[in-house]
C-alpha cells in the first residue's frame, strides 16, 4: 500500500482510503476524492511543493501533507 | 414574501446565475445569525414577492469552514421557500451530494446544471428529463455566462414555488457514515442512468495553457510578467486619472467653495474645508484604482489562472503560513493596499485569510512610494538614492516575511489547503463589470464614515487651540509631539516630522504637504530646508518608520470592513507601531555609532 506522496509525474492510482477524519473526507468527496477513484498527479512543483492532480475533470492542487494522508492502490492493468 | 436561496460549489458560476437573475440591483442584506454579507434582492415571481439571496459556494453542507457554517446557520434560522442548486455540468458526478443533502432537509429543489456550454464541448451528455424523473425534482440546463435557459429555470421556480409544502423543514444534522455511503449508491446508479462522459475526457487549451503557465521553468517568469504588466496597466492608466481628480478637487476648493466661505468664521471654514471636504476627497481619489483594480482582477480570477499562480508560489508561502494566493495579492498590495485587502476575499478559511490581511499593509505602496521620493531626492544624491529606495522595498518585504513568521501559529490555519484549478475560462464584459461595480459600492458605504472621523480627528488635533498657527508645535499635535518626543527622540525622528506622521495616519499623499505646512515652506524650499535640517540618518529613520507604522486610514477602514471585527485592526495597528519603532531604532542606533 503506497500513498499519493510516492507517485511521480503522470502516474495514477486507485484511491483506496483517505486517513482523516469523517468531516474532512466528506469534504474531499465532494472535491471528488473518493474511494474507487483513479487519481492522476499531472505535476509536482519544485522543491517539494504542491501536486498537480486530475480525478475525472476535477483538477487540483494538494500539499504534500494531504498527499501522504491518502492511501492509493495501483490501478489495475 | 419567498426566500429563494442560491446554493452550489465555487467554481460553478452560481453567482454569475444570481447576477443574470438579479440584474444589477443587489444589495448587501442582514439576517439573523450571520455577520458576513450576502447579496440579496426583492424581485416579483410567479405572483409573489421573492427575495433571491446569494449564499457563499461551499463543498459540502456539514463542514466547519467559514463559508459552510455561514450557509448552515442561513439554513438553519431562515426559512427557504426554494434552493435554487447550482452546479456545473461536467463535474455532476461530484456535486450532486449537495442537493441530495437538502432534499434530505425537505428544502424545495430546483437544478440547474450549470456551463451547459462547457459540458458540451467536454461532450458530456446529461438527460435532464430522466434526471428530473430519478430526483424528483425540475432540472434545467442553464449557461449562466451567456444567459441560455434564463426562462425555463425561472419557469421551473415558480412552479415549484407555487406547491403547498406539507413537510416541515428540518435543521441540518450532522451526518449518518450510512447515510453518506446511500448518498454515494443513489449517485453512482444516478449517474449511470443519466450521464454519458466521451471515452476520452479532452480540454486541450486547458492542457497546452497549464504546460506553459506551470512549467518548472518558465512558469514562475510568466507569471512575474502577468503580474508586472497588471501593475503597469492599473497604474498607468490609474495614477493619471487619480491625480486629474485630485486636481479637480483641489480646484473646486480654490475657486468655488473657498469664495462661498469668506464671510463665514475661519473655524467654520477650516473644519468644512480642511476637515471633511478633506476626508470625502480622499475617499473618492481612491475609486479609479480600486474600478480599475477589480476590472482586471475579476478578469484573473474567473479565467482560472488565480489558482495556476498559487500553485507556482504556493511552496514558499507554505513556508511563513500562508499560501500562494496570498503572495499575488501582497504584490498588488505594492500599487494600492486597498483593493489587495478586498481581493483577500478569495480565501475561504478564516484564518489564512486574517494572517494574510495582517501581513498587507506592510506592502510599500503607490502613495508611500512618493513620500520616499521626495526626501530621497531632496536629501540624496543620483547615485545613492535608488540604493535607498531598493533597500526600502527589501525591508517591505522582510517586514511582511517576518510578521507572517511571528504570527502564523496564532492564526494557524485548521483546513486543508485542497485548491481547484478550473479550466481556463474567459469571463464576458457583463460579468466583469459587474463584479467591479459591486466591490466599489462595497468600498464607498463601508470605509467613508469611518474615514471621515479619523480626518475630523487629525483635524481637531492640529487646528486647535484656536489662536495659536495650524500644525504648530503649539496645538495639540504639536503639544503631543512633545509629550511622545522620548518616544521619537531615540529613532531620530524630531517634534515637527512626528506632527507630520500623525498627517500621515490619514493618507500618506499629504505627509509632503503637510510637512509644507508645518515648516511653511513648499516644493523646492522645502526640500532645501529638509536638507539643511534633517540629517541622512534621520531621514532614513523617518522613511522607515513611514513605511511599516500605519498605512493610511482608509486602509484600516478595509481592515474593519473585511475582518468584522475592531479588535483585530487594533491588533494589527499596533503590532505596526511596534515594530515601526523597532526597526528605526536598530537602524538609527547602529547608524549613530557607526558614524561615531
Amino acid at each position: 500500500m503506497t500513498t499519493l506522496l510516492e507517485l511521480a509525474e503522470g502516474q495514477s492510482g486507485i484511491i483506496h482510503k483517505l486517513n482523516m477524519d469523517r468531516l474532512l473526507i466528506q469534504r474531499l468527496n465532494a472535491m471528488g476524492l473518493r474511494r474507487g477513484k483513479k487519481i492522476t498527479v499531472l505535476r509536482k512543483a519544485q522543491f517539494k511543493g504542491p501536486f498537480h492532480i486530475i480525478i475525472d475533470t476535477t483538477e487540483l492542487m494538494i500539499r504534500e501533507h494531504e498527499a501522504s494522508l491518502i492511501n492509493i492502490t495501483s490501478p489495475a492493468l | 414574501m419567498k426566500r429563494i436561496a442560491f446554493l452550489g460549489m465555487p467554481n460553478t458560476g452560481k453567482s454569475t446565475l444570481f447576477n443574470r437573475l438579479s440584474g444589477s440591483s443587489a444589495r448587501v442584506g442582514n439576517w439573523p445569525g450571520i455577520t458576513v454579507d450576502l447579496l440579496a434582492v426583492k424581485t416579483f415571481l410567479g405572483g409573489h414577492m421573492a427575495e433571491l439571496v446569494d449564499l457563499p459556494g461551499i463543498y459540502d453542507l456539514q463542514g466547519l469552514s467559514e463559508d459552510e457554517k455561514i450557509v448552515q446557520s442561513f439554513i438553519n434560522q431562515n426559512k427557504i421557500d426554494l434552493a435554487i442548486v447550482v452546479l456545473c455540468s461536467a463535474q455532476i458526478e461530484r456535486q450532486l451530494s449537495l442537493l441530495l443533502q437538502l432534499q434530505k432537509l425537505n428544502i424545495p429543489c430546483v437544478l440547474a446544471l450549470n456551463m451547459d456550454d462547457e459540458a458540451k464541448k467536454m461532450g458530456v451528455t446529461i438527460d435532464a428529463i430522466l434526471l428530473e424523473k430519478k430526483l424528483k425534482t425540475p432540472v434545467v440546463k442553464t449557461s449562466a455566462k451567456y444567459g441560455e435557459g434564463m426562462v425555463e429555470l425561472l419557469k421551473a421556480c415558480t412552479q415549484v414555488i407555487n406547491q403547498k409544502v406539507t413537510t416541515p423543514i428540518k435543521k441540518i444534522k450532522p451526518l449518518k457514515a450510512s447515510d453518506q455511503i446511500s448518498n454515494e449508491k443513489t449517485i453512482q446508479t444516478l449517474i449511470k442512468l443519466a450521464v454519458k462522459y466521451p471515452t476520452k475526457l479532452n480540454d486541450k487549451n486547458t492542457k497546452k495553457l497549464d504546460a506553459l503557465f506551470l512549467d518548472p521553468h518558465w512558469g514562475l517568469p510568466i507569471f512575474f510578467l502577468i503580474v508586472f504588466s497588471i501593475f503597469q496597466f492599473i497604474f498607468t492608466l490609474g495614477k493619471p486619472i487619480q491625480d486629474l481628480m485630485t486636481q479637480f478637487f483641489s480646484f473646486f476648493r480654490v475657486d468655488y467653495l473657498e469664495p462661498l466661505f469668506t464671510n463665514h468664521h475661519g473655524i467654520f471654514q477650516s473644519l468644512l474645508l480642511d476637515g471633511l471636504y478633506l476626508g470625502v476627497t480622499t475617499v473618492a481619489a481612491f475609486v479609479p484604482i480600486i474600478i480599475l483594480f477589480f476590472l482586471i482582477m475579476s478578469v484573473v480570477e474567473d479565467s482560472g489562472y488565480f489558482s495556476r499562480a498559487a500553485f507556482l508560489m504556493d511552496t514558499l508561502m507554505e513556508k511563513i503560513g500562508l499560501d500562494g494566493r496570498g503572495f499575488v495579492m501582497m504584490l498588488m498590495g505594492f500599487g494600492c493596499n486597498v483593493p489587495a485587502l478586498m481581493g483577500t476575499k478569495i480565501m475561504r478559511t478564516k484564518e489564512l485569510r486574517l494572517l494574510t490581511m495582517f501581513v498587507m499593509p506592510f506592502s510599500l505602496c503607490s502613495a508611500r512610494l512618493q513620500v520616499f521620493l521626495f526626501i530621497i531626492t531632496a536629501l540624496f544624491s543620483a547615485k545613492y538614492g535608488p540604493l535607498v529606495l531598493f533597500c526600502l522595498y527589501l525591508l517591505s518585504f522582510f517586514t511582511i516575511f517576518i510578521s507572517a513568521l511571528i504570527f502564523k501559529h496564532q492564526f494557524k490555519n485548521k483546513e486543508p489547503i485542497i485548491i481547484e484549478l478550473p479550466p481556463y475560462r474567459f469571463p464576458t464584459m457583463n460579468q466583469i463589470i459587474k463584479r467591479s461595480m459591486l466591490e466599489i459600492k462595497h468600498f464607498l458605504t463601508r470605509a467613508t464614515k469611518f474615514i471621515i472621523i479619523g480626518v475630523l480627528l487629525v483635524w481637531a488635533l492640529t487646528h486647535f487651540p484656536m489662536d495659536v498657527p495650524i500644525a504648530s508645535e503649539l496645538t495639540y499635535s504639536g503639544q503631543l509631539g512633545k509629550w511622545l518626543s522620548p518616544i521619537f527622540h531615540p529613532i531620530g525622528i524630531n517634534e515637527q516630522l512626528v506632527i507630520a506622521l500623525i498627517f500621515g495616519f490619514i493618507a500618506k499623499e499629504i505627509v509632503i504637504g503637510a510637512l509644507a505646512v508645518i515648516y511653511g515652506v513648499e516644493g523646492s524650499a522645502l526640500a532645501h530646508h529638509l536638507y539643511s535640517n534633517v540629517s541622512q540618518i534621520q531621514a532614513i529613520s523617518f522613511m522607515i518608520f513611514t513605511l511599516i507604522y500605519t498605512p493610511c486610514l482608509s486602509t484600516i477602514a478595509t481592515l474593519k470592513n473585511e475582518s468584522k471585527s475592531l479588535s483585530f485592526v487594533i491588533y494589527s495597528v499596533f503590532w505596526a507601531l511596534l515594530l515601526a519603532w523597532v526597526f528605526s531604532f536598530i537602524f538609527y542606533q547602529t547608524s549613530l555609532y557607526f558614524s561615531g
